[in-house]
């Protein structure tokens, strides 16, 4: 139990702490537009897809790891709450309603395409070639 | 971003993944269908926490430090609280199994149910703060 608590606190912590790394160093804004969080989200849900292909029985990740990766990592790197406040936002501006919309859909619609990606990428990792 | 500010994300954004997933590990027993209800209960909690404490304590959008409660609070726990990640991944998982009016009904509802919230968030906010 104490390990678990440790895995996740420790994972979203440093998830949270390398996406506001990645708001700093890389830019916050194009434009209006939240360019450093609709990265982070999709880096995050390109590797949730690879960890959760690769954590399957007998694969190189343990579910400790995916713990550590997915639960805490991915869900402290994502953030969801920026991500509808930004919206909201955006739609309160008159100029800028139509990239409140667009940002909104290429998070969500990027962000399956993604998962996809990871999940594929993981699994042709883990199909042994038959021998 | 001072070192400070990073320090704050840093353990705002691990204690809010360990309420995420404390709720998850105690709905989990409850909830067994196979619909990600507390995912959506979290997503959509933490979306009008944003709007609610946004409003309320005037930050602007653009600043996700300075402020400690803005740096601890919304920088940290609720970007480690709320997820994107595995909104995602469940959504993918209805579409991929078949349940497309699922996967398509839960990212939608999602989203519609937490920019209604975060909205009313902002709304009570600014109401209680007295201002317009």
């Amino acid at each position: 139990m104490l390990n678990k608590l440790i895995l996740v606190f420790f994972g979203g912590a440093v998830g949270a702490a390398a996406r506001e790394l990645a708001v700093m160093i890389g830019h916050q804004f194009h434009g209006h537009f939240p360019t450093a969080i609709l990265t982070a989200n999709l880096v995050a849900a390109f590797l949730i897809g690879l960890v959760t292909a690769l954590a399957v029985e007998n694969g190189p990740i343990n579910q400790d790891v995916k713990l550590f990766t997915n639960t805490g990592m991915m869900g402290g790197l994502s953030t969801f709450s920026s991500l509808i406040w930004g919206t909201l936002i955006l739609w309160g501006e008159p100029g800028e309603r139509l990239l409140g919309g667009v940002y909104l859909v290429i998070s969500v619609v990027a962000g399956l395409v993604l998962v996809e990606l990871g999940l594929r990428l993981g699994r042709s990792m883990t199909s042994r070639p038959a021998e | 971003m001072s070192g400070a500010d990073l320090v704050l994300t840093f353990v705002g954004g691990g204690i809010g993944s360990l309420i995420r997933w404390g709720i998850g590990e105690a709905l989990a027993a409850r909830l067994r269908a196979p619909f990600p209800w507390t995912t959506f209960l979290i997503n959509v909690t933490g979306a009008f926490l944003i709007g609610f404490l946004s409003v309320f304590f005037r930050f602007e959008w653009t600043e996700r430090f300075g402020h400690p409660i803005n740096t601890i609070v919304l920088t940290g726990v609720l970007g480690g609280y709320t997820t994107f990640s595995s909104m995602q991944l469940d959504t993918s998982r209805l579409l991929r199994s078949g349940k497309l009016c699922s996967g398509i009904g839960y990212l939608v509802g999602t989203l519609a149910a937490s920019l209604a919230v975060a909205w009313f968030g902002g709304k009570l906010a600014e109401v209680l703060t007295g201002g317009a």
